[in-house]
């Protein structure tokens, strides 16, 4: 288990609020299937266009272009 | 009910005097986090948050999220994509609750559909998410994405502050429970908090469950869980995430030899071959 807390923190962030430094993870399946951990909204259509038979990432994709064309 | 700003703050003191012996989660281990006590979480006082980001990865309603990580655990599963990373409880930025519940605000004002407080375990912050709630000018889109380990008096203290409980119900038994994760009384715990949330829903807040598939866990673990759901809980959504990797200690296979392989075809068409006989409506997203 992890030691107590200290008076101080150690700074290192693993992404800021702009998602900076962030890891995603993909992982390709042999059978065809993407599977990905944390999709900010710039990876949305890279992912997309991973799998384009995936009518789950389309539909997150359609979101953000929705969310995009608004004001 | 939404709470307003003095209850909030009520509750929050209420909490942060709690903190002289702790009992926020099931391991009641009484410990003063006030006084720096050494606690199996290894948590004090304070929040600190190690990574944030707006996330698409989230179930179709909730997206866009804005992530919030909050440091600092009380399970340790082997698989954890978070891990080790989420046990350092002072990893990151110190969490000034106004100072977030702007940021939050601003998210909100860009897009963001939902704050989604994880961690970690975003529980054992009790007391930050409560003054995160009271700082904000306007209500948040709170999200509590948690194991779902928490005493009850937690649960209460949440009613009217978080808008959706996000749940993890992990493991079909605590055998699993115990050698994956390091905790015990996990079902009796889990399954008491599940109901007990989604009696609040008269009050407004929202009860969503996921459950991770885990490769040689199909029976004693996802079957169980399908079937707890589909009887106790049959009106509430809830998620089969079937995007598992070996992380961390999972990787290494010592405890948990079963763990370090991904699903395969098989695994999943067993899967939801189950959720059809038991007319559970699953949905299969790739949240993780």
């Amino acid at each position: 288990m992890s030691t107590p807390p200290a008076a101080t923190a150690r700074p290192m962030l693993c992404s800021d609020a702009e998602g900076r430094d962030l890891v995603i993870t993909i992982r390709l399946a042999p059978d065809g299937s993407v599977y990905l951990h944390d999709i900010p909204p710039d990876f949305v259509p890279i992912a997309a266009a991973l799998a384009p038979q995936d009518p789950d990432l389309a539909r997150r994709a359609a979101i953000l272009a929705r969310k995009a064309s608004q004001p | 009910m939404p709470l307003t700003r003095e209850q909030l703050l009520e509750r929050a003191y209420q909490t942060k005097s709690s903190l002289r012996s702790c009992t926020l989660c099931e391991r009641r281990c009484g410990v003063d986090r006030l006084a720096g006590q050494p606690a199996p979480c290894g948590l004090g006082a304070e929040t600190h948050c190690f990574k944030r980001h707006l996330s698409y990865a989230e179930e179709l309603d909730l997206i866009p999220s804005y992530m919030v990580y909050f440091a600092g655990c009380n399970f340790r599963c082997a698989f954890c994509v978070q891990a080790p990373t989420c046990f350092d409880p002072i990893r990151g930025e110190r969490v000034d609750p106004e100072a977030l519940a702007a940021e939050c605000g601003r998210q909100v004002d860009q897009g963001a559909t939902t704050i989604n407080l994880l961690g970690g375990e975003p529980s054992l912050h009790l007391h930050t998410i409560l003054e995160l709630a009271a700082a904000a000018p306007r209500p948040l889109p709170l999200i509590l994405n948690s194991n779902f380990y928490m005493t009850p008096e937690v649960l209460d203290l949440l009613d009217g502050a978080v808008g959706i409980y996000l749940a993890d119900f992990k493991f079909g038994n605590d055998t699993c429970a115990d050698r994956i994760a390091g905790v015990d009384r996990y079902v009796e715990v889990v399954t008491r908090n599940l109901l007990h949330a989604a009696r609040q829903r008269a009050g407004g807040a929202r009860l969503m469950v996921r459950h991770l598939l885990m490769p040689g866990h199909l029976e004693c673990c996802f079957k169980p869980v399908a079937a707890w759901m589909a009887e106790h809980l049959p009106d509430v959504p809830f998620n089969v995430m079937e995007g598992y990797v070996p992380a961390w200690r999972a990787a290494e296979g010592r405890r948990n030899p079963e763990l370090t392989r991904t699903l395969d075809a098989g695994d999943r068409a067993a899967a939801r071959e189950v959720l059809v006989r038991l007319q559970v409506s699953a949905r299969k997203e790739i949240c993780a």
